[in-house]
């Protein structure tokens, strides 16, 4: 069912609008990133990870704009594809964005770069940041103004408690494998959280204001 | 040309632009100068940090903002340009649209300025006169990567490309920032640069709509 979803999000998102510059913003996203986790220092080295987990979050936006196009939502499938595939997509860019992000953060401990004390609380961190994102993500396409108020709030709040929360987690000193797992485990499972979520808020009209510009011109 | 501009954007936008800006800007300002109301006392900073800090976020706030009045326009895939094209006046009041964005912009980063400044006055801080020019300094290369964002992402029409852009800004006038402060250039030399870029920058935010809308439908 999983890879159906996705093969179907694939064909959807090659008709995207614009694709090529989400693929491009993706890519430098991902740059910029590495590049911010190459300075040494373990708070830009998290930033780095936020900014590099984000990246294939561009791709959501394609397949929204697809799923927001009239003949999508009004053909028999518009429910399948705006609570099944659209929770795969979400749950799977989300994830593939956790093993970069990791993935470059242990290239760059095993070259000495970035100390590997920390690393594992960037991963728990990192699991926090991708389930805040990926709730605000569901529920933005729906109730786009209010949701990006909730979302800045809450971000910053978390970022300015982030230090407390890290004092509580180091306390834990849960070593980074089993770090990793909690943020792999968790991530994939709130594929069943989102997908309810998703059932829950399908009857409410999309929001086109999430698309910016685009909305007025891909939508009508 | 204020007409113009009042009709084309909506109410939300100017209680926005007119009232929650400066409202948010002085008490940002206030708070940062004053350790966050006396609450955090190691975060009270003199006027150059609030300006560069306040400046970066009001670039993504900028282009937030942009999408929803004029995102996109330069994009090939921009069709809201009948109306004016069709009008007799319809230049005339497009350019002054373009006008008034770019003076309320300028006129924005300016208010910033003074607020640091008169804030800082205000509580007594011992100024001198080298402080006034680094604030003048951070408000110009703040503004420069401002109008660089606007004028990019006014090229793309989805509100995910455009504040991907404006994070991958806001980092760069970090990094600009932390490069300032490694240089060791004349403070003029580098305020001059920052001016003609700035003024190059806005020419072109000027420029280019009104290229595109003196262009036929072919020409795009």
């Amino acid at each position: 069912m999983i890879v159906k979803d996705l093969k179907l999000a694939c064909q959807l998102m090659k008709n995207g609008h614009e694709v090529k510059k989400f693929l491009g913003m993706t890519a430098i996203l991902m740059i910029f990133g590495a590049v911010m986790a190459c300075f040494q220092d373990l708070t830009l080295g998290m930033c780095g990870a936020f900014v590099m987990m984000s990246a294939p979050m561009m791709l959501f936006q394609s397949f929204m704009g697809v799923n927001m196009l009239r003949v999508v939502q009004s053909s028999p499938k518009a429910k399948y594809l705006q609570t099944s595939v659209m929770s795969t997509v979400l749950v799977g860019l989300e994830l593939v964005g956790y093993l970069l992000s990791t993935l470059v953060m242990m290239i760059l401990v095993a070259t000495g770069v970035l100390p590997v004390q920390g690393i594992g609380l960037v991963c728990l961190l990192m699991c926090g940041f991708a389930v805040f994102t990926m709730i605000y993500y569901i529920f933005s396409y729906r109730f786009f103004a209010a949701s990006t108020v909730f979302f800045y709030v809450g971000f910053f709040v978390g970022f300015a408690s982030i230090q407390k929360g890290m004092e509580t987690l180091a306390k834990l000193q849960i070593p980074v494998p089993a770090s990793f797992g909690i943020g792999v485990a968790v991530i994939v499972l709130m594929w069943f959280v989102i997908r309810l979520i998703a059932e829950l808020l399908v009857k409410y009209p999309m929001d086109t204001k999430a698309l910016g510009a685009a909305g007025k011109t891909i939508v009508g | 040309m204020t007409k113009s501009y009042r009709a084309f954007t909506a109410r939300w936008y100017h209680i926005l632009v007119w009232f929650c800006y400066p409202a948010a800007a002085i008490i940002c300002c206030l708070a940062l100068q004053n350790g966050v109301f006396g609450l955090i006392p190691r975060f009270s900073y003199s006027f150059e940090v609030p300006q560069s800090f306040l400046g970066t976020g009001l670039c993504v706030a900028e282009i937030f903002l942009d999408a929803f009045c004029l995102g996109g326009i330069c994009s090939k895939d921009y069709v809201h340009f009948e109306l004016f094209k069709g009008s007799k006046n319809g230049k005339k009041i497009f350019k002054g649209i373009l006008v008034m964005d770019t003076i309320r912009r300028a006129l924005l980063f300016l208010f910033l300025y003074v607020t640091n400044v008169a804030i800082s006055l205000m509580l007594g801080k011992e100024v001198v006169f080298l402080d006034y020019i680094y604030a003048a300094e951070g408000a110009l290369w703040t503004y420069m990567i401002c109008t660089a964002a606007v004028l990019l992402t006014r090229f793309t029409m989805h509100l995910a490309i455009n504040l991907a852009t404006a994070y991958a800004f806001m980092m760069l006038g970090m990094l600009l920032q932390a490069i300032l402060t490694w240089v060791t250039v004349g403070e003029a030399i580098l305020a001059t640069v920052f001016g003609v870029v700035s003024i190059v920058l806005t020419v072109l935010l000027l420029m280019l709509p009104m290229k595109k809308l003196e262009g036929s439908y072919y020409d795009r």
